[in-house]
């Protein structure tokens, strides 16, 4: 078997401007059971996070992350994908409806973190005060038929995969 | 001439980080246009893509984007990853629920059968094997119909969509 041990891949002619090389490793977690939830206006940590160390200072990072969410009335969501406790990135919705609304939402971002230290990416939520804001909806314990789009139980998973990039 | 390298692992210098994998190797994709519809109870397969390891170590990083219609509000869909007869990344069990990859149970509100969901699974496989493997996307239906690529209510109009879905499978180095 060849096998290739290197921490940078990258075109012979080198990396055109703006891209991006070949993919050194990849990590993932997935999100355990335990629904979260959120009423007020403060940021709060879905419980969606992973690490990763890069192999050098010059790698950008992917990350991908889906999960699901419902939300009770009709506001603004915001999601946000942090580095350490630094914002990097942020994916705002609207949803327009009074009663309970089911989202899947899935966020994509090519970050340069510029380090060859552990590095987490988290993702964490905040919508506006008084509104019902469910995620991490898979648990077990907290059956509630009365809510439209429940996914409570039947055992959807989210999820948070980091791609080391060469950069 | 281009330059090429082939190889069959690629990994970081210090090695394979814990729980995770290297470089990607190879990349497989199925893609689905038309439409589908179920309104089985029992799972079947919606989409299939077959990949052949080339280490036993290597780990397989899939990804599934389905868009998911619904004939009416009281609709339960669900999917799941299959390697070839073993389900993947689902959840525990729990009495007699589905098992599943994604899943809703009632749709979002009355006027359910006019939306259409863009749903997504990521997983990271480590099947420990060099044979063929066949990786699926397989769905269900209870109490209503589920729909692939289309709404519930569906009118010849430039209103309603018509979608694609994919399964996309990249080997990572173990």
């Amino acid at each position: 078997m060849s096998e290739l041990r290197t921490n940078r891949i990258i075109p012979r002619d080198g990396l055109p401007s703006g891209a991006s090389g070949g993919i050194i490793q990849v990590v993932q977690n997935i999100q355990g059971m335990g629904q979260v939830d959120s009423s007020t206006t403060s940021e709060y940590d879905l419980g969606l996070s992973c690490t990763i160390t890069p192999q050098r200072s010059d790698s950008k990072i992917l990350i991908n992350a889906n999960w699901s969410a419902i939300q009770e009335g009709a506001f603004v969501i915001k999601y946000f994908l942090s580095r350490g406790t630094t914002h990097i990135h942020m994916y705002e919705t609207y949803q327009g409806t009074g009663s309970w609304t089911v989202s899947y939402p899935n966020m994509m971002y090519l970050d340069s973190p510029a380090t060859t230290s552990a590095v987490t990416y988290k993702i964490s939520a905040q919508v506006a005060s008084g509104h019902d804001h469910r995620t991490n909806y898979n648990s077990n314990s907290s059956d509630d038929s009365t809510v439209d789009g429940e996914l409570t139980g039947i055992g959807s998973r989210s999820t948070i995969i980091l791609m080391e990039v060469s950069g | 001439m281009a330059s090429e390298l082939r190889v069959d692992r690629i990994i970081p210098v210090d090695g394979v980080p814990s729980g995770g994998g290297g470089g990607i190797i190879q990349v497989v994709q199925t893609t689905k246009t038309d439409t589908a519809a179920t309104s089985s109870t029992t799972f079947a397969d919606i989409l299939t893509v077959s990949i052949t390891p080339k280490t036993n170590t290597s780990k397989f990083l899939l990804f599934g984007d389905l868009k998911i219609g619904y004939s009416n509000y009281t609709a339960a869909i669900m999917w799941k990853f299959v390697r070839d007869s073993t389900d993947l990344y689902i959840g525990d069990a729990d009495g007699s629920r589905t098992r599943c990859t994604w899943g809703i149970e009632d749709g979002h509100n009355n006027s359910t059968a006019y939306q259409l969901d863009t749903t997504y699974g990521t997983f990271l496989d480590s099947p420990s094997t060099t044979s063929a493997i066949t990786y699926k996307v397989q769905w269900k239906a209870e109490q209503a119909t589920g729909y692939l690529n289309r709404t519930g209510a569906d009118v010849n109009l430039a209103g309603y969509p018509r979608t694609a879905s994919s399964l996309t499978v990249m080997e990572v180095s173990g």
